[in-house]
């Protein structure tokens, strides 16, 4: 009798050892339940009744109370900004987003993506020329950042969706200078790789396919070392969609096959030759 | 003719009038219950211990395993409950494999006992079964391997039919996939559920060795196709609201909470288990003994 309690107890140590949930987990938790009382509100921004707006408001400011100093208060004070944007209330969001812009300089900060969410919401207010204030800022004051690096493409696609072929040729200009710049500052070779990638990228973006194809066949002649199946598929889709030539799609996908034939892209290549 | 189906037709009837004798002796001898409310619990620990991969001591065990076979992420909410149900998939295979015969034999000599009027001892009955225990692990294990494997051909066979003969289409994919395929899966597990079921009992009251329970099973189940159809498929249909709920489950997940996965995986050991498995095994036992003569 003695030896089945013992059992007994022992097992309810281990049940309720089996439930010491993680201070990671609980956050996790909370933050799925708030982001879907967000959820209605992305629905219908304008339909929510302002008492279900708080709700989800609260859910959030409770999270980044109880676990400041984590990623989970990161995502939540973006989610707060997020929730005024769809509802238009650009300022009170830009305002929230200014608070993730406090102590740029300690680790794991996200103030690139905060300047740049406070850049989308002028540009979604239609006031596109404090937007790209914002994101000069951005370039000039975190030049390496994931952000900062896709943001001279962002504008160029900007302008080249307007159809503003003077300011798409401006700012592939400066886009190429600022990317170039980075490249001579850069000590590794796999970051000119990146940088002249995003040059090619550039190019792509403003429809200037013949530079595209330049920049890709310095990519592949400078940089042979690195992953360069990429280029070569990107000058076969730029060839065949863009510049109509069949022919030279081939000769590139013939190379994919021929130079990589074990890459993930060759199979795709394969295919791809069988249909042109 | 006329006579053989009659006799037939009264072999359907013996099927529903059988029910009547299955709650009869459930009530009288409650302890039928306690060899799959022990598979229940096995079950529950199971599903229990999978919910609490992510969280300390168990992330010891679990982290590694699911970080090398699955993904990091799912050692994190919500995902942990989409992972859940298709490791806990596994897990009920090998409980099954390892004690589900064992429980199932103890259920088939007690309800044998209980008939013949003689004590039932629940101690006696698992260490009498337990002396076979190596031919009924390799009887789940043939039941498994050959269920798991079947199953799948309907589905397979269906994408290599469609595969070659696109034209016949023509009705939908969604209605071969979403209602065809379910309702012959369906057909298919009362089946060979129907066809394995008699291989129990005849090892453990009949005492034969592994193959000639498995052929007189079989034989046995030619002769009473309809009445183990029938007996085998009532029950079964009691776990079609869970089957309707678990292809739900990432809706229910989303509209409620993910833990709600949990409540269905524990919604489906009850139902299974206690109430599914239980009916089918002392209905089928019953049949057995009336048709072998064992009083």
């Amino acid at each position: 009798m003695k030896s089945r309690s013992r059992y007994f107890v022992l097992a309810l140590i281990i049940l309720s050892l089996s439930a010491c949930e993680s201070k990671v987990y609980k956050a996790e938790r909370q933050l799925w339940r708030a982001h879907k009382l967000a959820k209605a509100i992305y629905q219908n921004p304008k339909g929510t009744p302002p008492f279900q707006f708080a709700r989800a408001q609260d859910a959030y400011r409770a999270i980044i109370k109880k676990y400041p100093d984590t990623i989970f208060a990161i995502q939540c004070q973006f989610s707060i900004g997020h929730l005024y944007l769809v509802r238009g209330e650009f300022e009170n969001a830009r305002a929230e987003y200014k608070k993730l812009t406090v102590d740029c300089g300690k680790k794991g900060s996200r103030c690139p993506d905060a300047e740049f969410a406070i850049g989308n919401s002028f540009e979604l207010e239609d006031k596109w020329n404090s937007a790209l204030v914002h994101y000069r800022k951005i370039m000039k004051s975190y030049p390496l950042s994931s952000k900062s690096l896709d943001l001279p493409i962002y504008i160029v696609g900007h302008y080249a969706r307007a159809k503003d072929e003077a300011n798409v040729k401006l700012f592939v200009d400066e886009a190429i200078a600022h990317y170039t710049d980075l490249k001579s500052k850069s000590q590794a070779e796999q970051g000119d790789y990146i940088l002249q990638g995003l040059i090619a990228r550039t190019y792509m973006e403003a429809g200037y396919w013949l530079d595209s194809i330049d920049s890709l066949n310095k990519l592949i002649r400078d940089y042979p070392k690195q992953n360069v199946v990429d280029a070569y598929f990107l000058k076969a889709l730029v060839y065949n969609n863009k510049l109509k030539d069949k022919d030279k799609a081939k000769v590139e996908l013939q190379n994919i096959v021929t130079l990589y034939p074990k890459s993930k892209l060759a199979k795709q290549a394969e295919g791809f030759l069988k249909k042109l | 003719m006329a006579l053989l189906r009659l006799r037939k037709l009264a072999g359907a009837k013996g099927a529903f009038s059988i029910w009547k004798a299955v709650f009869e002796l459930i009530v009288a001898k409650p302890i039928i219950l306690v060899p799959f409310c022990i598979l229940a619990v096995f079950e529950t620990l199971a599903l229990w211990f999978l919910s609490c991969s992510p969280h300390f001591p168990i992330n010891y065990v679990m982290a590694p395993l699911i970080k090398s076979i699955w993904r990091r992420i799912y050692l994190h909410y919500p995902l942990i409950y989409e992972l859940v149900p298709r490791v806990f998939y596994y897990a009920k295979i090998i409980i099954g494999v390892l004690l589900g015969s064992v429980t199932s034999a103890a259920a088939v000599l007690i309800v044998a006992r209980s008939k013949a009027k003689e004590e039932v001892d629940i101690k006696k009955v698992f260490l009498f079964v337990l002396k076979r225990y190596v031919t009924l692990l390799l009887l789940s294990v043939i039941l498994f391997v050959s269920v798991h494997y079947l199953m799948k051909q309907p589905q397979v066979l269906l994408f290599k039919y469609f595969r070659s003969f696109p034209k016949f289409l023509f009705i939908g994919p969604k209605f071969w996939f979403n209602v065809f395929l379910p309702v012959l899966t369906f057909i298919l597990a009362i089946v060979l559920q129907g066809i394995f079921v008699y291989s129990v009992p005849f090892v453990i009251i009949k005492g034969k060795k592994l193959l000639a329970a498995l052929l007189s099973g079989f034989v046995l189940f030619a002769r009473n196709l309809i009445k183990t159809l029938l007996v085998v498929l009532v029950p079964m249909l009691l776990y079609i609201p869970v089957t309707i709920l678990r292809n739900n489950a990432v809706f229910l997940a989303d509209k409620f909470a993910p833990e709600v996965i949990m409540a269905i995986l524990f919604l489906g050991i009850l139902v299974g288990t206690v109430v599914v498995d239980c009916l089918v095994t002392v209905a089928t036992t019953m049949i057995f003994i009336e048709a072998t003569h064992e009083k």
